[in-house]
Protein backbone atom coordinates (compact mmCIF):
# COMPACT_ATOMS: atom_id res chain seq x y z
CA UNK A 1 0.00 0.00 0.00
CA UNK A 2 0.89 3.61 -0.81
CA UNK A 3 -0.29 6.55 0.47
CA UNK A 4 0.24 8.40 -2.87
CA UNK A 5 -2.45 5.59 -4.23
CA UNK A 6 -2.75 6.34 -7.93
CA UNK A 7 -4.02 9.90 -7.67
CA UNK A 8 -3.36 10.43 -11.23
CA UNK A 9 -5.69 10.48 -13.96
CA UNK A 10 -4.41 10.88 -17.74
CA UNK A 11 -8.01 12.01 -18.95
CA UNK A 12 -8.15 14.24 -22.17
CA UNK A 13 -11.00 16.44 -22.63
CA UNK A 14 -12.66 16.50 -25.67
CA UNK A 15 -12.60 12.50 -25.58
CA UNK A 16 -15.83 9.84 -25.91
CA UNK A 17 -15.50 7.61 -23.28
CA UNK A 18 -18.09 4.25 -23.41
CA UNK A 19 -19.77 2.09 -20.38
CA UNK A 20 -18.29 -1.53 -20.38
CA UNK A 21 -21.43 -2.55 -18.98
CA UNK A 22 -23.87 -0.35 -19.81
CA UNK A 23 -22.46 0.59 -23.38
CA UNK A 24 -23.34 4.54 -22.79
CA UNK A 25 -21.29 6.67 -24.45
CA UNK A 26 -20.21 10.60 -22.88
CA UNK A 27 -18.00 13.00 -24.90
CA UNK A 28 -16.38 14.46 -21.65
CA UNK A 29 -16.65 18.91 -22.36
CA UNK A 30 -14.91 19.98 -19.23
CA UNK A 31 -13.57 19.35 -15.96
CA UNK A 32 -15.83 20.76 -13.13
CA UNK A 33 -14.13 19.61 -10.19
CA UNK A 34 -11.69 17.45 -7.71
CA UNK A 35 -11.64 16.22 -4.48
CA UNK A 36 -9.81 13.55 -2.26
CA UNK A 37 -11.99 10.65 -4.30
CA UNK A 38 -11.89 11.56 -7.91
CA UNK A 39 -12.83 14.17 -10.06
CA UNK A 40 -15.80 15.42 -12.13
CA UNK A 41 -16.41 16.38 -15.62
CA UNK A 42 -19.03 18.01 -17.30
CA UNK A 43 -20.39 15.18 -20.06
CA UNK A 44 -22.85 15.15 -22.80
CA UNK A 45 -24.73 12.46 -23.75
CA UNK A 46 -27.48 12.19 -26.00
CA UNK A 47 -27.51 15.73 -26.26
CA UNK A 48 -27.76 15.83 -22.63
CA UNK A 49 -25.43 17.88 -20.11
CA UNK A 50 -24.77 15.86 -17.43
CA UNK A 51 -22.12 15.54 -14.69
CA UNK A 52 -19.89 12.66 -14.66
CA UNK A 53 -17.98 11.63 -11.13
CA UNK A 54 -14.73 9.29 -12.15
CA UNK A 55 -13.00 7.89 -8.62
CA UNK A 56 -9.50 7.44 -8.09
CA UNK A 57 -10.73 4.41 -5.86
CA UNK A 58 -13.60 2.28 -7.13
CA UNK A 59 -14.75 1.16 -3.45
CA UNK A 60 -14.82 4.27 -2.64
CA UNK A 61 -17.33 5.18 -5.83
CA UNK A 62 -19.56 2.34 -4.74
CA UNK A 63 -19.77 3.24 -1.52
CA UNK A 64 -21.22 6.29 -2.44
CA UNK A 65 -23.33 4.96 -5.15
CA UNK A 66 -24.88 2.65 -2.23
CA UNK A 67 -25.52 5.84 -0.67
CA UNK A 68 -27.34 7.50 -2.90
CA UNK A 69 -29.22 4.29 -4.42
CA UNK A 70 -30.56 4.14 -0.84
CA UNK A 71 -31.45 7.36 -0.61
CA UNK A 72 -33.39 6.86 -4.00
CA UNK A 73 -35.19 4.49 -2.81
CA UNK A 74 -37.73 7.19 -1.34
CA UNK A 75 -36.92 9.76 -3.09
CA UNK A 76 -39.06 11.55 -6.68
CA UNK A 77 -36.21 12.76 -8.94
CA UNK A 78 -33.32 10.53 -10.16
CA UNK A 79 -29.67 11.42 -8.83
CA UNK A 80 -27.71 8.55 -10.55
CA UNK A 81 -28.19 8.05 -13.88
CA UNK A 82 -25.91 5.35 -14.95
CA UNK A 83 -23.08 3.67 -12.80
CA UNK A 84 -20.44 1.74 -14.78
CA UNK A 85 -16.46 1.22 -15.89
CA UNK A 86 -15.03 3.11 -18.99
CA UNK A 87 -11.45 1.82 -20.18
CA UNK A 88 -9.14 4.63 -21.34
CA UNK A 89 -5.72 4.24 -22.50
CA UNK A 90 -5.37 0.71 -20.84
CA UNK A 91 -7.00 2.02 -17.53
CA UNK A 92 -9.80 1.03 -16.07
CA UNK A 93 -11.87 4.17 -14.43
CA UNK A 94 -15.44 3.82 -12.23
CA UNK A 95 -17.68 6.43 -12.79
CA UNK A 96 -21.32 7.54 -12.07
CA UNK A 97 -23.54 9.89 -13.97
CA UNK A 98 -25.25 12.82 -11.95
CA UNK A 99 -27.06 15.57 -13.20
CA UNK A 100 -24.84 18.64 -13.67
CA UNK A 101 -25.44 21.59 -11.14
CA UNK A 102 -24.52 25.07 -13.19
CA UNK A 103 -23.72 27.34 -10.45
CA UNK A 104 -21.05 29.30 -7.80
CA UNK A 105 -20.12 28.73 -4.46
CA UNK A 106 -22.67 30.70 -1.47
CA UNK A 107 -20.02 33.13 -1.12
CA UNK A 108 -19.75 34.04 -4.56
CA UNK A 109 -23.41 34.05 -4.95
CA UNK A 110 -23.86 36.32 -1.75
CA UNK A 111 -21.12 38.86 -2.74
CA UNK A 112 -22.56 39.19 -5.66
CA UNK A 113 -26.78 39.09 -5.06
CA UNK A 114 -26.32 40.60 -1.10
CA UNK A 115 -26.50 39.37 2.02
CA UNK A 116 -30.01 38.64 2.47
CA UNK A 117 -29.68 35.88 0.29
CA UNK A 118 -27.80 33.51 3.05
CA UNK A 119 -31.32 33.18 4.22
CA UNK A 120 -32.76 31.69 1.08
CA UNK A 121 -29.85 29.25 0.92
CA UNK A 122 -29.70 28.38 4.32
CA UNK A 123 -33.47 26.93 4.01
CA UNK A 124 -32.75 25.35 0.66
CA UNK A 125 -29.75 23.46 2.74
CA UNK A 126 -32.23 22.72 5.68
CA UNK A 127 -34.65 21.54 3.71
CA UNK A 128 -31.77 19.13 2.04
CA UNK A 129 -30.54 17.77 5.35
CA UNK A 130 -34.13 16.95 6.74
CA UNK A 131 -35.17 15.17 4.09
CA UNK A 132 -31.50 13.16 4.18
CA UNK A 133 -32.24 12.48 8.11
CA UNK A 134 -35.69 11.42 7.69
CA UNK A 135 -34.59 8.76 5.65
CA UNK A 136 -31.96 7.51 8.53
CA UNK A 137 -28.95 9.20 7.36
CA UNK A 138 -26.49 12.17 7.95
CA UNK A 139 -25.03 13.97 5.04
CA UNK A 140 -21.39 14.19 7.03
CA UNK A 141 -19.06 15.96 4.81
CA UNK A 142 -21.20 19.32 4.51
CA UNK A 143 -18.90 22.33 3.39
CA UNK A 144 -18.77 25.59 1.34
CA UNK A 145 -17.08 23.12 -1.83
CA UNK A 146 -19.96 20.50 -2.03
CA UNK A 147 -22.87 23.43 -2.17
CA UNK A 148 -23.67 25.14 -5.77
CA UNK A 149 -26.17 27.98 -5.76
CA UNK A 150 -27.65 28.42 -8.99
CA UNK A 151 -28.87 31.96 -10.40
CA UNK A 152 -32.23 31.69 -8.56
CA UNK A 153 -30.39 31.46 -5.08
CA UNK A 154 -31.74 27.92 -5.25
CA UNK A 155 -28.99 25.52 -3.96
CA UNK A 156 -27.53 21.93 -4.22
CA UNK A 157 -25.60 19.44 -1.89
CA UNK A 158 -23.00 17.27 -3.57
CA UNK A 159 -20.84 14.93 -2.92
CA UNK A 160 -22.44 12.29 -0.95
CA UNK A 161 -19.17 10.07 -0.43
CA UNK A 162 -19.44 11.51 3.41
CA UNK A 163 -23.19 10.49 3.91
CA UNK A 164 -23.32 7.82 6.67
CA UNK A 165 -26.47 6.19 8.18
CA UNK A 166 -27.44 7.47 11.91
CA UNK A 167 -25.03 5.84 14.63
CA UNK A 168 -22.48 4.74 12.76
CA UNK A 169 -18.98 6.55 12.40
CA UNK A 170 -19.04 9.41 9.75
CA UNK A 171 -16.85 8.54 6.92
CA UNK A 172 -16.01 11.52 5.33
CA UNK A 173 -15.69 15.22 7.31
CA UNK A 174 -13.72 18.12 6.73
CA UNK A 175 -11.92 19.63 9.69
CA UNK A 176 -13.26 23.19 10.69
CA UNK A 177 -16.67 22.07 9.62
CA UNK A 178 -16.31 18.70 12.04
CA UNK A 179 -17.50 19.19 15.91
CA UNK A 180 -14.80 16.88 17.10
CA UNK A 181 -12.13 19.81 15.36
CA UNK A 182 -13.80 22.12 17.78
CA UNK A 183 -13.54 19.66 21.28
CA UNK A 184 -17.64 19.59 20.53
CA UNK A 185 -18.36 15.49 20.49
CA UNK A 186 -18.16 12.70 18.81
CA UNK A 187 -18.18 11.58 15.11
CA UNK A 188 -20.96 9.19 15.39
CA UNK A 189 -23.30 10.16 12.86
CA UNK A 190 -26.25 12.22 14.04
CA UNK A 191 -28.55 14.96 13.03
CA UNK A 192 -26.25 17.82 15.21
CA UNK A 193 -23.52 16.40 13.00
CA UNK A 194 -24.97 18.09 10.38
CA UNK A 195 -26.54 21.07 12.03
CA UNK A 196 -23.35 21.65 13.77
CA UNK A 197 -21.35 21.79 10.14
CA UNK A 198 -24.31 23.80 8.66
CA UNK A 199 -23.49 26.51 11.67
CA UNK A 200 -19.43 26.60 10.64
CA UNK A 201 -21.05 27.16 7.07
CA UNK A 202 -22.90 29.83 8.07
CA UNK A 203 -20.21 31.40 9.94
CA UNK A 204 -17.42 31.16 7.28
CA UNK A 205 -20.14 33.40 5.42
CA UNK A 206 -20.58 35.98 8.10
CA UNK A 207 -17.38 36.30 9.11
CA UNK A 208 -14.87 34.50 7.33
CA UNK A 209 -11.41 36.18 8.26
CA UNK A 210 -12.40 35.60 12.25
CA UNK A 211 -12.92 31.64 11.62
CA UNK A 212 -9.65 31.44 9.23
CA UNK A 213 -8.24 32.83 12.22
CA UNK A 214 -9.34 30.46 14.96
CA UNK A 215 -9.39 27.05 12.88
CA UNK A 216 -5.42 27.90 13.08
CA UNK A 217 -5.01 27.90 16.71
CA UNK A 218 -4.09 24.38 18.55
CA UNK A 219 -6.52 22.13 20.02
CA UNK A 220 -6.62 23.67 23.49
CA UNK A 221 -7.61 26.89 22.15
CA UNK A 222 -10.39 26.22 20.10
CA UNK A 223 -13.67 25.84 21.74
CA UNK A 224 -16.91 26.97 21.71
CA UNK A 225 -16.98 30.22 23.62
CA UNK A 226 -14.03 31.52 20.42
CA UNK A 227 -16.67 30.44 18.12
CA UNK A 228 -19.71 32.29 20.13
CA UNK A 229 -17.64 35.39 19.96
CA UNK A 230 -16.67 35.44 16.03
CA UNK A 231 -20.37 34.69 15.90
CA UNK A 232 -20.76 37.92 17.65
CA UNK A 233 -18.38 39.90 16.08
CA UNK A 234 -19.68 39.45 12.16
CA UNK A 235 -20.56 42.87 10.82
CA UNK A 236 -24.42 41.66 9.51
CA UNK A 237 -26.68 38.63 9.36
CA UNK A 238 -27.80 39.58 13.09
CA UNK A 239 -30.84 38.27 12.74
CA UNK A 240 -28.83 34.47 11.63
CA UNK A 241 -26.92 35.04 15.42
CA UNK A 242 -29.05 33.17 17.12
CA UNK A 243 -29.60 30.18 14.81
CA UNK A 244 -26.15 29.54 14.53
CA UNK A 245 -25.44 29.91 18.08
CA UNK A 246 -28.33 26.94 18.89
CA UNK A 247 -26.64 25.35 15.88
CA UNK A 248 -22.95 24.90 17.47
CA UNK A 249 -24.11 24.37 20.74
CA UNK A 250 -26.44 21.32 19.50
CA UNK A 251 -29.36 23.11 21.28
CA UNK A 252 -31.86 21.74 18.67
CA UNK A 253 -33.55 18.55 19.36
CA UNK A 254 -33.92 17.63 15.55
CA UNK A 255 -32.47 19.28 12.29
CA UNK A 256 -36.28 19.74 11.98
CA UNK A 257 -36.88 21.82 14.35
CA UNK A 258 -33.65 23.84 13.54
CA UNK A 259 -34.94 24.29 9.72
CA UNK A 260 -38.26 25.74 11.54
CA UNK A 261 -36.36 28.02 13.51
CA UNK A 262 -34.53 29.10 10.51
CA UNK A 263 -38.01 29.96 8.97
CA UNK A 264 -39.42 31.96 12.29
CA UNK A 265 -36.04 33.96 11.91
CA UNK A 266 -36.76 34.32 7.76
CA UNK A 267 -40.18 35.08 7.87
CA UNK A 268 -39.00 38.20 10.58
CA UNK A 269 -36.33 39.80 7.93
CA UNK A 270 -38.23 39.14 4.66
CA UNK A 271 -40.15 42.19 5.58
CA UNK A 272 -37.55 44.50 5.14
CA UNK A 273 -35.77 43.02 2.25
CA UNK A 274 -32.72 43.42 1.02
CA UNK A 275 -33.28 47.37 0.40
CA UNK A 276 -32.08 48.82 2.85
CA UNK A 277 -28.70 50.97 2.27
CA UNK A 278 -29.65 51.80 -1.19
CA UNK A 279 -30.36 55.28 -3.05
CA UNK A 280 -32.62 55.32 -5.80
CA UNK A 281 -33.00 52.06 -6.33
CA UNK A 282 -36.31 51.74 -8.32
CA UNK A 283 -34.28 53.34 -11.63
CA UNK A 284 -33.17 49.86 -11.93
CA UNK A 285 -34.71 47.59 -13.14
CA UNK A 286 -32.37 44.56 -12.86
CA UNK A 287 -32.27 45.47 -9.25
CA UNK A 288 -36.04 45.16 -9.02
CA UNK A 289 -36.28 42.21 -10.41
CA UNK A 290 -33.78 41.12 -8.26
CA UNK A 291 -36.00 41.71 -5.13
CA UNK A 292 -38.85 39.91 -7.04
CA UNK A 293 -36.85 37.13 -7.58
CA UNK A 294 -35.59 36.96 -3.78
CA UNK A 295 -39.45 37.49 -2.48
CA UNK A 296 -40.52 35.08 -4.34
CA UNK A 297 -37.88 32.48 -3.09
CA UNK A 298 -38.85 33.49 -0.05
CA UNK A 299 -42.14 32.77 -0.46
CA UNK A 300 -41.46 29.71 -1.89
CA UNK A 301 -39.86 28.16 0.48
CA UNK A 302 -42.16 29.33 3.70
CA UNK A 303 -45.09 28.17 2.20
CA UNK B 1 -8.86 -7.68 15.01
CA UNK B 2 -6.78 -5.27 13.20
CA UNK B 3 -3.33 -4.43 14.70
CA UNK B 4 -1.42 -1.78 14.14
CA UNK B 5 1.74 0.05 15.04
CA UNK B 6 2.07 3.68 13.73
CA UNK B 7 5.76 5.07 14.33
CA UNK B 8 5.62 9.07 14.29
CA UNK B 9 9.10 10.18 13.58
CA UNK B 10 11.53 12.96 12.32
CA UNK B 11 14.83 10.90 11.44
CA UNK B 12 17.58 8.11 11.51
CA UNK B 13 17.56 5.81 14.34
CA UNK B 14 20.57 5.46 15.62
CA UNK B 15 21.04 2.71 18.19
CA UNK B 16 20.36 -0.93 18.29
CA UNK B 17 18.41 -3.18 15.90
CA UNK B 18 17.60 -2.12 12.48
CA UNK B 19 14.21 -1.08 12.86
CA UNK B 20 13.48 -2.69 9.15
CA UNK B 21 13.93 -5.72 10.65
CA UNK B 22 11.96 -5.12 13.88
CA UNK B 23 9.33 -3.83 11.71
CA UNK B 24 9.53 -7.59 9.29
CA UNK B 25 9.23 -9.04 12.80
CA UNK B 26 5.70 -7.19 13.49
CA UNK B 27 4.84 -8.37 10.27
CA UNK B 28 5.31 -11.87 10.90
CA UNK B 29 3.09 -11.07 14.33
CA UNK B 30 -0.07 -10.29 12.11
CA UNK B 31 0.90 -6.19 12.87
CA UNK B 32 0.53 -3.91 10.63
CA UNK B 33 3.59 -0.96 10.94
CA UNK B 34 2.90 2.44 9.52
CA UNK B 35 5.43 5.12 9.55
CA UNK B 36 4.96 8.98 9.60
CA UNK B 37 7.91 11.23 9.33
CA UNK B 38 7.40 14.59 10.45
CA UNK B 39 8.91 17.80 9.87
CA UNK B 40 8.44 21.75 10.66
CA UNK B 41 10.99 22.90 9.19
CA UNK B 42 13.86 21.82 7.17
CA UNK B 43 14.23 18.47 5.43
CA UNK B 44 14.19 14.95 7.06
CA UNK B 45 17.48 14.15 4.93
CA UNK B 46 17.96 11.41 2.20
CA UNK B 47 18.97 8.64 5.03
CA UNK B 48 15.69 9.55 6.90
CA UNK B 49 13.42 9.69 3.97
CA UNK B 50 14.90 6.02 2.81
CA UNK B 51 14.60 4.18 6.47
CA UNK B 52 10.89 5.91 6.73
CA UNK B 53 9.91 4.09 3.44
CA UNK B 54 11.61 0.64 4.52
CA UNK B 55 10.24 0.43 7.52
CA UNK B 56 6.99 0.46 6.22
CA UNK B 57 7.38 -1.43 3.37
CA UNK B 58 9.34 -4.63 5.54
CA UNK B 59 6.10 -4.19 7.69
CA UNK B 60 3.76 -4.31 5.33
CA UNK B 61 1.98 -0.25 5.81
CA UNK B 62 2.37 2.53 4.22
CA UNK B 63 4.48 5.58 5.21
CA UNK B 64 4.10 9.46 4.55
CA UNK B 65 6.30 12.19 5.15
CA UNK B 66 4.43 15.31 6.56
CA UNK B 67 4.24 18.61 8.18
CA UNK B 68 3.02 18.96 11.54
CA UNK B 69 -0.21 20.57 10.60
CA UNK B 70 -1.24 17.63 8.02
CA UNK B 71 -0.53 15.08 10.92
CA UNK B 72 -3.89 14.67 12.34
CA UNK B 73 -5.34 13.67 8.76
CA UNK B 74 -2.63 11.60 7.59
CA UNK B 75 -2.85 9.66 10.73
CA UNK B 76 -6.84 9.44 10.61
CA UNK B 77 -6.18 8.54 7.02
CA UNK B 78 -3.55 5.78 7.29
CA UNK B 79 -5.61 4.04 9.87
CA UNK B 80 -8.44 3.88 8.12
CA UNK B 81 -7.04 2.66 4.96
CA UNK B 82 -4.89 -0.10 6.77
CA UNK B 83 -8.38 -1.10 8.23
CA UNK B 84 -9.82 -1.22 4.59
CA UNK B 85 -6.89 -2.63 2.94
CA UNK B 86 -7.19 -5.56 5.43
CA UNK B 87 -10.47 -6.25 4.93
CA UNK B 88 -10.20 -5.90 1.28
CA UNK B 89 -7.62 -8.25 1.51
CA UNK B 90 -10.08 -10.97 3.05
CA UNK B 91 -13.13 -9.72 0.95
CA UNK B 92 -10.82 -10.31 -2.19
CA UNK B 93 -10.18 -14.03 -1.28
CA UNK B 94 -14.17 -14.50 -0.92
CA UNK B 95 -14.74 -12.93 -3.61
CA UNK B 96 -11.69 -14.76 -5.80
CA UNK B 97 -13.93 -18.04 -4.55
CA UNK B 98 -16.93 -16.88 -5.60
CA UNK B 99 -16.56 -15.50 -8.74
CA UNK B 100 -12.74 -16.30 -9.63
CA UNK B 101 -11.48 -12.77 -10.06
CA UNK B 102 -10.97 -10.49 -6.81
CA UNK B 103 -11.30 -7.76 -9.07
CA UNK B 104 -14.13 -5.04 -8.32
CA UNK B 105 -13.92 -4.21 -11.54
CA UNK B 106 -15.07 -7.05 -13.29
CA UNK B 107 -17.93 -7.94 -11.17
CA UNK B 108 -21.02 -6.90 -12.48
CA UNK B 109 -22.82 -3.43 -10.95
CA UNK B 110 -25.06 -5.41 -8.95
CA UNK B 111 -22.43 -7.62 -7.21
CA UNK B 112 -20.04 -4.76 -6.07
CA UNK B 113 -22.73 -2.86 -4.36
CA UNK B 114 -23.40 -5.94 -2.35
CA UNK B 115 -19.47 -6.89 -1.42
CA UNK B 116 -18.76 -3.02 -0.93
CA UNK B 117 -21.51 -3.26 1.86
CA UNK B 118 -19.47 -5.82 3.52
CA UNK B 119 -16.40 -4.10 3.35
CA UNK B 120 -17.68 -1.44 4.59
CA UNK B 121 -20.08 -3.49 7.58
CA UNK B 122 -17.01 -4.84 8.54
CA UNK B 123 -15.03 -1.87 8.30
CA UNK B 124 -17.35 -0.31 11.18
CA UNK B 125 -17.41 -3.19 13.44
CA UNK B 126 -13.69 -5.07 13.25
CA UNK B 127 -11.82 -4.52 17.14
CA UNK B 128 -8.86 -1.91 16.17
CA UNK B 129 -5.79 -1.71 18.23
CA UNK B 130 -3.52 1.09 17.41
CA UNK B 131 -0.32 1.11 19.62
CA UNK B 132 1.37 4.41 18.20
CA UNK B 133 5.35 4.84 18.70
CA UNK B 134 6.69 8.45 19.40
CA UNK B 135 10.06 9.06 18.66
CA UNK B 136 10.41 11.71 21.30
CA UNK B 137 14.04 12.36 20.63
CA UNK B 138 15.49 16.24 20.96
CA UNK B 139 14.53 17.54 18.11
CA UNK B 140 11.14 15.94 18.14
CA UNK B 141 10.04 18.62 21.02
CA UNK B 142 8.72 21.14 19.20
CA UNK B 143 6.56 18.73 17.04
CA UNK B 144 5.04 16.93 20.07
CA UNK B 145 1.58 19.74 20.70
CA UNK B 146 0.81 18.38 17.03
CA UNK B 147 1.84 14.90 17.45
CA UNK B 148 -1.07 14.84 20.88
CA UNK B 149 -3.84 17.19 18.61
CA UNK B 150 -3.21 13.74 15.88
CA UNK B 151 -3.57 11.02 18.77
CA UNK B 152 -6.45 13.34 20.24
CA UNK B 153 -8.37 13.17 16.61
CA UNK B 154 -7.53 9.20 16.11
CA UNK B 155 -9.22 8.85 19.62
CA UNK B 156 -12.22 10.19 18.87
CA UNK B 157 -12.67 8.49 15.81
CA UNK B 158 -12.16 5.27 17.06
CA UNK B 159 -14.62 5.73 19.76
CA UNK B 160 -17.33 7.33 16.86
CA UNK B 161 -17.34 3.41 15.39
CA UNK B 162 -19.30 0.48 16.60
CA UNK B 163 -16.38 -1.61 17.03
CA UNK B 164 -14.10 -1.81 19.40
CA UNK B 165 -11.10 0.54 19.17
CA UNK B 166 -8.47 1.32 21.48
CA UNK B 167 -5.00 3.12 21.52
CA UNK B 168 -1.98 2.92 23.56
CA UNK B 169 1.08 5.24 23.19
CA UNK B 170 4.60 4.48 24.16
CA UNK B 171 7.74 6.98 23.48
CA UNK B 172 11.19 6.56 22.87
CA UNK B 173 14.22 7.00 24.44
CA UNK B 174 12.95 5.99 27.72
CA UNK B 175 14.95 7.30 31.14
CA UNK B 176 17.65 5.07 31.60
CA UNK B 177 19.66 3.42 28.92
CA UNK B 178 18.31 -0.04 29.24
CA UNK B 179 14.82 0.73 29.05
CA UNK B 180 14.64 1.77 25.58
CA UNK B 181 10.66 2.76 25.27
CA UNK B 182 8.24 3.68 27.82
CA UNK B 183 4.42 3.57 27.64
CA UNK B 184 3.05 6.24 28.20
CA UNK B 185 -0.45 5.75 28.20
CA UNK B 186 -2.01 2.55 28.38
CA UNK B 187 -4.72 1.06 26.26
CA UNK B 188 -8.01 3.48 26.27
CA UNK B 189 -10.11 4.92 24.02
CA UNK B 190 -11.10 8.04 25.99
CA UNK B 191 -9.67 11.11 24.78
CA UNK B 192 -9.63 12.69 27.76
CA UNK B 193 -6.71 10.60 28.29
CA UNK B 194 -4.78 11.75 25.82
CA UNK B 195 -4.44 15.43 26.69
CA UNK B 196 -1.96 15.04 29.97
CA UNK B 197 0.56 13.15 27.34
CA UNK B 198 3.85 14.00 26.87
CA UNK B 199 3.57 17.18 30.17
CA UNK B 200 6.49 16.38 32.02
CA UNK B 201 8.62 14.40 29.20
CA UNK B 202 12.71 15.03 29.10
CA UNK B 203 14.08 15.05 25.82
CA UNK B 204 17.08 12.56 24.95
CA UNK B 205 19.27 12.43 21.86
CA UNK B 206 19.60 9.00 20.79
CA UNK B 207 17.15 7.20 18.39
CA UNK B 208 16.66 3.56 19.45
CA UNK B 209 13.88 2.83 16.81
CA UNK B 210 14.24 -1.17 16.19
CA UNK B 211 14.38 -1.94 20.05
CA UNK B 212 11.54 0.33 20.57
CA UNK B 213 9.23 -1.35 17.61
CA UNK B 214 10.49 -5.06 19.11
CA UNK B 215 9.13 -3.67 22.93
CA UNK B 216 6.15 -2.79 21.50
CA UNK B 217 5.28 -5.89 19.28
CA UNK B 218 5.85 -7.77 22.78
CA UNK B 219 3.49 -6.05 24.45
CA UNK B 220 0.87 -6.29 21.50
CA UNK B 221 1.24 -9.91 22.21
CA UNK B 222 0.96 -10.25 25.55
CA UNK B 223 -1.68 -7.63 26.39
CA UNK B 224 -5.43 -9.27 25.50
CA UNK B 225 -7.79 -6.44 26.42
CA UNK B 226 -9.91 -6.64 23.71
CA UNK B 227 -10.83 -10.15 22.92
CA UNK B 228 -12.88 -10.91 19.82
CA UNK B 229 -13.16 -13.14 17.34
CA UNK B 230 -9.35 -13.28 14.77
CA UNK B 231 -10.06 -11.90 11.13
CA UNK B 232 -9.76 -15.15 9.56
CA UNK B 233 -11.22 -15.92 5.73
CA UNK B 234 -13.45 -19.22 6.98
CA UNK B 235 -14.99 -17.27 9.68
CA UNK B 236 -16.54 -14.72 7.91
CA UNK B 237 -19.78 -15.38 5.66
CA UNK B 238 -19.76 -12.94 3.00
CA UNK B 239 -19.38 -15.41 0.08
CA UNK B 240 -23.41 -16.42 0.63
CA UNK B 241 -24.29 -12.59 1.31
CA UNK B 242 -22.68 -11.58 -1.88
CA UNK B 243 -23.62 -14.42 -4.60
N1 LIG C 1 -23.20 17.46 -10.24
C1 LIG C 1 -22.27 18.42 -10.31
N2 LIG C 1 -22.48 19.52 -11.06
C2 LIG C 1 -21.53 20.49 -11.11
N3 LIG C 1 -20.35 20.47 -10.48
C3 LIG C 1 -20.07 19.39 -9.72
C4 LIG C 1 -21.01 18.32 -9.58
N4 LIG C 1 -20.47 17.39 -8.76
C5 LIG C 1 -19.27 17.88 -8.39
N5 LIG C 1 -18.99 19.06 -8.96
C6 LIG C 1 -17.75 19.85 -8.78
O1 LIG C 1 -16.65 18.98 -8.56
C7 LIG C 1 -16.05 19.19 -7.28
C8 LIG C 1 -15.58 17.88 -6.69
O2 LIG C 1 -16.69 17.00 -6.51
P1 LIG C 1 -16.88 16.12 -5.22
O3 LIG C 1 -16.95 16.99 -4.01
O4 LIG C 1 -18.02 15.20 -5.45
O5 LIG C 1 -15.52 15.30 -5.21
P2 LIG C 1 -14.77 14.62 -4.00
O6 LIG C 1 -13.54 14.00 -4.54
O7 LIG C 1 -15.71 13.72 -3.27
O8 LIG C 1 -14.41 15.87 -3.11
P3 LIG C 1 -14.10 16.00 -1.57
O9 LIG C 1 -12.64 16.20 -1.47
O10 LIG C 1 -14.89 17.23 -1.25
O11 LIG C 1 -14.63 14.80 -0.86
C9 LIG C 1 -17.11 19.91 -6.48
O12 LIG C 1 -16.55 20.73 -5.49
C10 LIG C 1 -17.85 20.73 -7.55
O13 LIG C 1 -17.16 21.92 -7.81
MG1 LIG D 1 -16.16 13.55 -0.98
Amino acid sequence: MNTQSNQKMDITIGATVQGQWNKNKYVLMEKLGEGANGQVYLVKSKQRKLAMKIAYDPVDLQSEVNTLAALQKHQDPSYIFDVDDFSFQHKLYSFYVMPYFKGISITEYVNQNGSSWLYVIGAHILKQLVSIHNKGYVFGDLKMSNVIVDQHGKCQVIDYGGATEKGKAVKQFTDIYDRAYWGEGSRVADEHFDVFAMSMLMIQTMNPNGLEKAAKMLPQHRNIDMLRKIVLQAQSYDHLKPWVIKGITQSFTSSLEAKQYWHQLMKRTSSKAPISSLHGWWLYPAFISAILMFLTSVYYLLW
Amino acid sequence: MIKQILLITDGCSNVGIDPVVAAAQAKEEQIIVNVVGVLDQGDIGEMGAQEIKQIAHAGGGMSSIVSTHQLAQTVQMMTRKTVMGTIQHVVHKELKKSFGTEHLQQLPIDKRAKAVEVMENMTESIPIQVALLIDSSASMKSKLPSVKEAIADLCISLQSRMGEGKLCVFHYPGLNRVDDVKLSLDWTDQVQHVYPLFNKLSMRGTTPTGPAILHVIDYMISSNHITAPALKGGQIQIEDSIS
